[in-house]
């Protein structure tokens, strides 16, 4: 349905021509130049692999949603998708007081709802109110719960949110319990859109169909298991997108998407064949992701628990460079620790565990297992995939060179999730695992203190129940400091400690995207924050019209 | 016919799996060294010294293919022995004994012979999920393997049993079975030295068909990554991993993908030629 079969194409170009060609006779007088053609429909259509989970904007979490929410709704503010700072959306400026507990944010005059209606400070309040309330049962609740009373409005405790004031038509205000530094990368995220009042409050919720926000598309159909439509919105305050119309074809099987977009039937594709071949190597856009990949240790299982110098060993083992250059190329930069390149703090200098057997050998007699011997049974647990597969006999066979044997254990997602995480008291059953993370806010913080601070260990995040009291304070210490550079600073030092002092993890990756998108597609932004938030309105299309060539 | 090319099969497979470590180290490979270049993105194609190529971990293909002949062949054969050994023994029982004995066990081999045995095989063996640190298991040298193993011979006893049960009964009315239980011998003297050399023909038919149901249900279970562990190189592992590079690299899952058809039609050729052999009115018939 998306794609019209070439001969109606033709033949409804060819019944349009002598109308336009009369037009333009008629209008040039005679004057013999030709009038071109009306500019042509831009149409982009993408795949998704499945229908999002939901188009309310409160309770997305996953990429598939935030695919369409994304094009739909804005917040206060924004994050640029290159260079990941903050920057105006709704709010055209906004001020910090200097405490870091006080934020004013200027409403654009021109912002409008896509049902017409302009956005005032009055709608801002509202969504707030409406992500915090126990009645949109928000998973995203935590965005705003640093605003003072917010957890008191939540528990359904307060009538209001102290914290939230309405100071003017046009400004809004938010208040702090205490200074909170991601704060602002927060209010980024699609559980902090603004929604208008009068559909968000409808009980029938119309809105889980149709949703409205003040983004540069609407969404005008939402076909089940077939096909998203959006149009672009002609009263975006940033200026009507260059794209006309968006199809999101819902296809889930991966190799039917590929011959879909061999066949012309798709603009671009998310996932990239592992052996792409010549046709469509020259369609394939690769960029970094903000996520890390790595072996995690169980710090609280034998042979790990308090041996450094064994994980360290592990770490000099493995050949990062041959497996994500070589052995699997394409998604994956060798990895050298936690923070992601794009994020700030991120640390290029950062020696890392480059291989080298040598050190391996001399680390593991240091460790107390000289050549390997004297390990306990050692079992690499993945959850099944065939990348995963791979990546854990690389390792397996690296390890044998210095003469650890390990065995490799693939079992289902929540089998490997429950091995994996243990409790807040009791560590998991896997004594090492891969596991990848990906920032849910471009900010070091949502990977250091969320995987790595003692007070997350278990089912929140730490694993690998790792507790340093020195990265513990520098990861608290930074939550609360106002001046990037210096939590930039923080995360360094934190990072240091954990990589190359303690070697929690065997660092492997770090994350990239990898798109197919046709020639014809131009405007593309290689965002860090994945393939579905490459930014649509900034697309074009410049596909060759059937029917416009023998125009000559 | 099919008894001469299914004897070749099986041979050439045989003789693969008997001398996989020396023609291995005759050809200078080894399974398990990563040796395609360390530029070169694995699986590489044939060439002088690897001639099938090397596999999606850049490991030689050849090698891992005669090795894995060897792992298949082994586990397939020990696998009938035990379902052998234990089909003979219910069998036996149930057909001399005749009664209550019979009726119980052949119960019990309806109940086997009722579960669909690849299900069966697939949920034994995925519940043992790490066979290397298993009890029992980790006393075998390949821990993965012997759970294929016990799991294939624990299914396949229930046909044989059956069969040689039906062997016993129609043979301990012949005249030389009353003849020596009447001079005194013990039945079980009767059944092993008497029955059950008269009974070879069918049940060896049925277990070299049995054997070629061995090979194809490793390499499922392989395949599915509950049998062999990497890094072995089962032919269904091997298949497995050669699946992402079907369209690009195809020789890299059509070498184990035609061993194991070889392997099969092997067997079942050589099962059906002896069946022709012995059965003199499926061979007037052809005639």
């Amino acid at each position: 349905m998306s794609r019209l079969p070439p001969r109606a194409a033709r033949a409804g170009f060819a019944v349009a021509l002598p109308a336009a060609a009369l037009l333009a006779a008629i209008g040039a007088g005679g004057c013999g130049r030709p009038a071109a053609p009306p500019a042509p429909e831009q149409v982009y259509r993408f795949r998704l692999r499945e229908d999002p989970p939901t188009l309310d904007p409160a309770l997305v979490t996953d990429n598939l949603s935030e695919a369409i929410t994304a094009g739909v709704f804005r917040g206060l503010v924004a994050m640029d998708p290159e260079s990941l700072e903050v920057v105006p959306a709704v709010a055209s400026s906004w001020t910090v007081s200097p405490d870091g507990l006080l934020y004013t944010f200027r409403l654009r005059p021109v912002a409008r709802f896509q049902n017409g209606r302009p956005v005032t400070a009055d709608d801002v309040a509202w969504s707030f109110r409406r992500l915090l309330r126990k009645d949109t049962r928000s998973p995203r609740r935590w965005l705003l719960e640093p605003v003072a009373g917010a957890i008191d409005f939540a528990e359904g405790r307060a009538a209001d949110v102290t914290g939230i004031a309405v100071t003017a038509p046009d400004t809004v205000t938010l208040r702090l319990e205490r200074p909170f530094a991601p704060f602002l990368g927060m209010l980024t995220m699609s559980g902090a859109s603004i929604v208008p009042r009068e559909v968000y409050d409808d009980p029938a919720k119309p809105y889980l169909r149709a949703p409205v926000g003040c983004g540069p598309f609407a969404v005008v159909r939402w076909e089940q298991a077939n096909v998203i439509e959006m149009k672009a919105f002609d009263g975006y305050w940033g200026g009507r997108p260059a794209v006309d119309r968006i199809l999101v074809r819902i296809i889930e099987n991966r190799t039917t998407a590929l011959e879909e977009y061999r066949a012309g039937g798709l603009d671009s594709l998310d996932e990239v064949p592992a052996d792409p071949g010549p046709d469509l190597a020259a369609d394939v856009h690769r960029y970094p992701f903000i996520g890390v990949g790595y072996i995690g240790f169980n710090l609280g299982l034998a042979p790990f628990k308090g041996n450094a110098a064994l994980r360290k060993a592990f770490n000099y083992a493995v050949d990062k460079e041959y497996l994500w250059n070589v052995l699997m190329p394409g998604g994956n930069i060798p990895g050298r620790g936690i923070i992601p390149p794009g994020i700030p703090g991120y640390d290029p200098d950062l020696p890392g565990y480059p291989r080298d057997p040598a050190k391996a050998l001399s680390l593991l007699a240091e460790a107390g297992y000289p050549g390997g011997r004297g390990l306990p049974p050692i079992t690499l647990w993945v959850n099944t995939s065939e990348d995963n597969r791979r990546i854990a006999q690389q390792i397996q066979a690296d390890l044998k060179k210095v003469g650890v044997s390990i065995a490799i254990k693939e079992v289902d997602w929540a089998a490997y999730l429950q091995a994996v995480e243990g409790t807040a008291a009791v560590p998991g059953q896997a004594q090492m695992f891969r596991f990848g993370w990906y920032l849910d806010y471009p900010d070091a913080d949502a990977v250091l203190r969320l995987q790595l601070h003692s007070r997350n260990i278990g089912p929140p995040g730490n694993y690998f129940r790792y507790a340093s009291p020195e990265f513990d304070r520098l990861v608290d210490e930074a939550l609360a400091m106002t001046d990037p550079q210096a939590r930039a600073g923080n995360y360094r030092r934190a990072e240091r400690i954990a990589v190359m002092d303690d070697a929690v993890w065997l660092f492997l990756n770090y994350f990239e995207s990898a798109t197919l998108f046709k020639p014809y597609v131009k405007g593309i932004v290689h965002t860090p924050l994945g393939e579905f938030r490459i930014p649509l309105e900034r697309l074009v299309i410049e596909r060759p019209v059937a029917g416009a060539k023998p125009a000559a | 016919m099919p008894l001469l090319l299914g004897a070749v099969l099986v041979v050439i497979v045989g003789l693969a799996a008997a001398l996989a470590p020396a023609l291995s180290g005759l050809l200078g490979l080894d399974p398990y060294d990563q040796v395609a270049p360390r530029h070169l993105t694995p699986p590489t194609p044939p060439d002088r010294d690897h001639p099938l190529g090397t596999d999606g971990m850049g490991r030689d293909q050849m090698s891992r293919l005669l090795l894995g002949a060897r792992l298949s062949l082994t586990t397939a054969l020990l696998a009938q022995a035990l379902a052998l050994v234990a089909g003979l023994l219910v069998g036996a029982v149930a057909g001399w004994n005749g009664g209550y004995t019979d009726a119980v066990l052949m119960r019990a081999t309806d109940l086997m012979l009722a579960l669909p045995a690849p299900l069966l095989a697939l949920a034994v063996a995925a519940a043992v999920p790490e066979p290397e640190n298993a009890p029992l298991l980790r006393l075998f040298p390949e821990p993965s393997l012997a759970l294929v193993l016990l799991v294939l011979g624990g299914l396949g006893w229930a046909a044989i049993a059956r069969l040689v049960r039906a062997e016993i009964m129609r043979l301990r009315t012949e005249e030389y079975a009353r003849a020596a239980t009447a001079s005194g011998a013990s039945g079980a003297r009767v059944v092993l030295r008497h029955l059950l050399p008269n009974a070879a023909g069918p049940i060896l038919v049925a277990a070299s068909l049995g054997l070629g149901g061995n090979i194809l249900m490793e390499a499922w279970l392989s395949f599915l990554g509950v049998g062999a562990r990497p890094p072995l190189p089962s032919w269904g592992t091997m298949v497995a991993e050669g699946q992402v590079h079907v369209v690009t690299r195809p020789w890299v899952c059509l070498a184990p993908g035609l061993a194991i058809l070889v392997a099969v039609l092997g067997f079942n050729l050589l099962g059906d030629g002896i069946r022709d052999r012995l059965d003199p009115s499926l061979r007037s018939a052809a005639a």
